[in-house]
C-alpha cells in the first residue's frame, strides 16, 4: 500500500448544541493512500460528511474538532493557520458536492468559475486562460468548450453542472479530491460518466479519491477501500473485496443486504430500527438495538477498533459471526 | 384499466419553440400489475404521470379510464375518479402540508370524499397509520418531527385513505438512505399485494425498478421505446438506450468491475428534437435508416414490444 495522503488519527468532531455537546464523530482513524481511492459509507447522520469536511479544515459552524488530528502531507489541518488553510485548498486539496448546480454561483459564467480556479497566481493573459479553461473542460468530457464558457450554470444539465465542478476541482491538480455524493443527484449514464471520468483522473494525475456515498454499487466499481461509519463511529474497515466478500461487522452486513442489487426479483432486506440519536448513546456499542447478535456485554461495553486479518479492522464482539 | 392512447404533450414556449414532453404515448395500467417507468431526467416521465392523475391536459391522443374519455368527465365523475386513482411523491418533505397534524393530512381525504367524520375518522387514520408501521403518536404530530422514511410512509396513508385501485409512485424512494429505501419499498410491495393495486412505479433506478414491478416501460424523448416483462427486460435487454441504462448501472460487486467509458453524452432537448429515431446521436448500432425515420413499434410477443429499426 502506497503512503497515506491523508491520515485521521482518533479524530473527534463535536457540535455544541443548547442541550450541551452533541459527538458526531467518535475517535475516527483511517488513512487514505496516494493515488488511492476509499470509500466513506453508511446511513444519513452517522458522521461521514463531517469527517470528510474536517480534510478541508471546513467543518460546519457549530461544530469543531473536539480531538484528534487530520494529517495531510505531514501537516496537521486542525492546527493549521487560516493562511496554510487557504494555500492548502488551493492547490493540494479539492472537493465536490452533491448538488452541482448551488455549488456554482448562478450569477457568474462557467469561464469566471473556471478563471478563478485556476487563479491569478498562475499568472496568464486572458487568451491563455481562455485556453485553459478549454482545456479543463474537454478533458471531464465537455465537447463544444468555448460556447460553455459563456453559459450560465442555470443554462446547463445537472451532469453538465457536476462536470464543470470536478473542472474547476482539478483545474491546480490536487493531490487528492474529496467527493460528497458527487452523483446522488443523476441519472444512471451520467454517473457513469462521472465516475469513469474520477477513475481515469485518479490514475492519470496520481489523484487520490475520498468518496462519501450511500450507494454500495458505486463502493464495488470505485473503491479500493471501504471505511463503514455507524452513529459517528468507524465500525469496519477492510479492502473492497474483502468487504463484500465476508462483512465482519453485523451493520456492514446488514447494509449490504439493504443495498437493492435487482438480482433474481428479491427485495431488498431492511435494517429495522432507526440510526441513534448521537446525543443519546448508551454505553454500549451503538449498534446494538438494531443488532440480530448483541447480548449483555454488547449493550454494556463500547468494542473497540481491532486488526482482523490483513488489512482489516472492526469495532464489534462478535465480528465475524453470521446471523 | 386505465390507459393513455395516443397521448401528445407539448408546451408552447417563447420564440416560437416547442417542448415536447410526450409524442404519442400509448401505456395500459392493468389491476393488480405493477408497471414500473424509467428513463433519464427530462424524457417525460413524470408529465406521464401528471396526464394519468388529470392534473395536465393532453394536447393531444386520449387518457381513458374504464371506457370513459377522462376529459370527457363530470365534475362528480372526476372526483370518483380522484377516488381510484392516487399518488406518492418523490420528495416526503415538499409533499406534506407543514401547518397541519399527520392525523389531518392523513383524514382530510375521509371528509372530502364524504367517507367519514367524527370518531369513525380517527379510528380509520389511527388504522391506516398502524398499516403504514407508524404508531398513534403519530397522529397529533407535524410533518418536521418525521424522518424522510417517516414522512414518505405518512404519504402513503393518505394516498391509502381513500382506498384507490391505482397508484401512481413517483420516484418514492431515491430521496431516501439505504436501509429506509428497502423498508418503503417493502411496505409498497406489501400493500399493493395486499390491496390488489394497479401501481405505476416512476424511478431512474433500475435495481429498484426491478425487485418491484412485472413489467417496465423505459422512456426517451417523449415516447416508450420498449416494453416488456420486467423480468425479460433485465434479462435480454432489445433496445439499445435500455443496453446503455444498464450498462450504466453500478453492479454491487468488486469483483466484476465494468469498465465503462460511456461517451455517450446527454440526451438531445425536447425543445430541440432530433430527425428520425430521437436515440441516434448516442446509440451504438446507428444505420441508415435511424437518421431520417421514426422507428415504429414492433410488437414480438411475450409481451414484447420495442421502437428500434434494428427490429423492424
Amino acid at each position: 500500500m502506497n503512503k497515506p495522503i491523508l491520515s485521521f488519527r482518533n479524530l473527534s468532531i463535536i457540535f455544541d448544541s443548547p442541550d450541551g455537546p452533541v459527538p458526531a464523530v467518535r475517535d475516527a482513524d483511517f488513512s487514505v493512500p496516494q493515488a488511492g481511492s476509499v470509500a466513506l459509507v453508511g446511513e444519513s447522520g452517522c458522521g461521514k460528511s463531517v469527517t470528510a469536511l474536517s480534510a478541508m479544515g471546513l467543518v460546519p459552524q457549530p461544530g469543531r474538532v473536539a480531538s484528534g488530528e487530520v494529517i495531510f502531507d505531514g501537516h496537521d489541518v486542525t492546527a493549521m493557520s487560516p493562511d496554510a488553510l487557504k494555500k492548502m485548498r488551493a492547490t493540494d486539496v479539492a472537493i465536490v458536492f452533491q448538488e452541482p448546480r448551488s455549488s456554482l454561483n448562478p450569477v457568474f459564467t462557467v469561464g469566471f468559475h473556471l478563471a478563478e480556479a485556476i487563479g491569478k497566481g498562475a499568472g496568464l493573459s486572458k487568451a491563455q486562460l481562455a485556453a485553459r479553461s478549454c482545456e479543463l473542460l474537454r478533458e471531464v468530457g465537455i465537447a463544444d468548450a468555448e460556447r460553455r464558457l459563456k453559459a450560465y450554470p442555470f443554462e446547463l444539465s445537472g451532469g453538465l453542472c457536476q462536470r464543470v465542478m470536478i473542472s474547476c476541482a482539478i483545474a491546480r491538480s490536487p493531490r487528492l479530491l474529496i467527493a460528497d455524493e458527487p452523483t446522488t443527484a443523476l441519472d444512471v449514464t451520467v454517473e457513469a460518466q462521472i465516475m469513469g471520468l474520477l477513475d481515469r483522473l485518479r490514475a492519470e494525475r496520481k489523484m487520490a479519491l475520498l468518496m462519501v456515498t450511500h450507494d454500495l454499487g458505486l463502493v464495488a466499481q470505485h473503491a479500493d477501500e471501504v471505511v463503514v461509519m455507524y452513529a459517528g463511529y468507524v465500525v469496519e474497515r477492510a479492502p473492497v473485496i474483502e468487504l463484500f466478500d465476508r462483512p465482519l461487522h453485523p451493520y456492514t452486513t446488514a447494509l449490504l443486504a439493504a443495498m437493492p442489487t435487482g438480482a433474481g426479483g428479491q427485495l431488498p432486506t431492511p435494517i429495522p430500527g432507526n440510526v441513534p440519536d448521537p446525543s443519546r448513546l448508551g454505553a454500549g456499542c451503538p449498534f446494538c438495538p438494531r443488532c440480530t447478535l448483541a447480548d449483555e456485554e454488547c449493550a454494556r461495553t463500547l468494542p473497540l477498533l481491532e486488526p482482523y486479518d490483513v488489512g482489516r479492522y472492526v469495532r464489534c464482539f462478535k465480528a465475524g459471526i453470521h446471523a | 384499466m386505465l390507459e393513455t392512447r395516443d397521448a401528445q404533450k407539448s408546451y408552447k414556449l417563447g420564440g416560437g419553440a416547442e417542448l415536447v414532453a410526450l409524442d404519442g404515448v400509448s401505456v395500459q395500467l392493468a389491476p393488480d400489475t405493477a408497471t414500473a417507468l424509467v428513463g433519464e431526467s427530462g424524457c417525460g416521465k413524470s408529465t406521464l404521470a401528471k396526464i394519468l392523475l388529470r392534473l395536465e391536459k393532453p394536447t393531444g391522443g386520449k387518457i381513458v379510464f374504464e371506457g370513459r374519455e377522462l376529459w370527457g368527465m363530470g365534475s362528480a365523475e372526476v372526483a370518483a375518479y380522484r377516488r381510484q386513482v392516487q399518488m406518492i411523491f418523490q420528495d416526503p418533505y415538499a409533499s406534506l402540508n407543514p401547518r397541519m397534524k399527520v392525523a389531518d393530512i392523513v383524514g382530510e381525504a375521509f371528509e372530502i370524499h364524504k367517507i367519514a367524520s367524527g370518531e369513525d375518522k380517527r379510528r380509520r387514520v389511527l388504522e391506516l397509520l398502524e398499516r403504514v408501521g407508524l404508531d398513534e403518536g403519530a397522529a397529533t404530530r407535524y410533518p418536521r418531527q418525521f424522518s424522510g422514511g417517516q414522512r414518505q410512509r405518512i404519504g402513503l396513508a393518505r394516498a391509502l385513505a381513500v382506498e384507490p385501485r391505482y397508484l401512481i409512485a413517483g420516484e418514492p424512494v431515491s430521496a431516501l438512505d439505504v436501509s429506509v429505501q428497502a423498508q418503503v419499498l417493502e411496505l409498497i410491495a406489501q400493500i399493493r399485494r395486499e390491496k390488489k393495486l394497479a401501481l405505476l412505479f416512476i424511478s431512474h433506478d433500475l435495481r429498484v425498478v426491478r425487485v418491484i414491478s412485472d413489467v417496465t416501460l423505459v422512456m426517451y424523448l417523449g415516447k416508450i421505446v420498449e416494453e416488456a416483462p420486467t423480468e425479460a427486460l433485465f434479462g435480454e435487454p432489445l433496445h439499445p438506450y435500455t443496453r446503455m441504462l444498464l450498462a450504466a448501472a453500478p453492479i454491487a460487486d468488486p469483483r466484476r468491475r465494468k469498465k465503462v467509458e460511456l461517451l455517450t453524452g446527454d440526451p438531445p432537448s425536447p425543445i430541440e428534437r432530433p430527425d428520425g429515431c430521437p436515440f441516434h446521436t448516442r446509440c451504438n448500432i446507428v444505420f441508415e435508416p435511424c437518421y431520417h425515420r421514426v422507428p415504429c413499434e414492433t410488437i414480438l410477443g411475450d409481451g414484447r414490444k420495442v421502437r428500434c429499426h434494428k427490429y423492424e
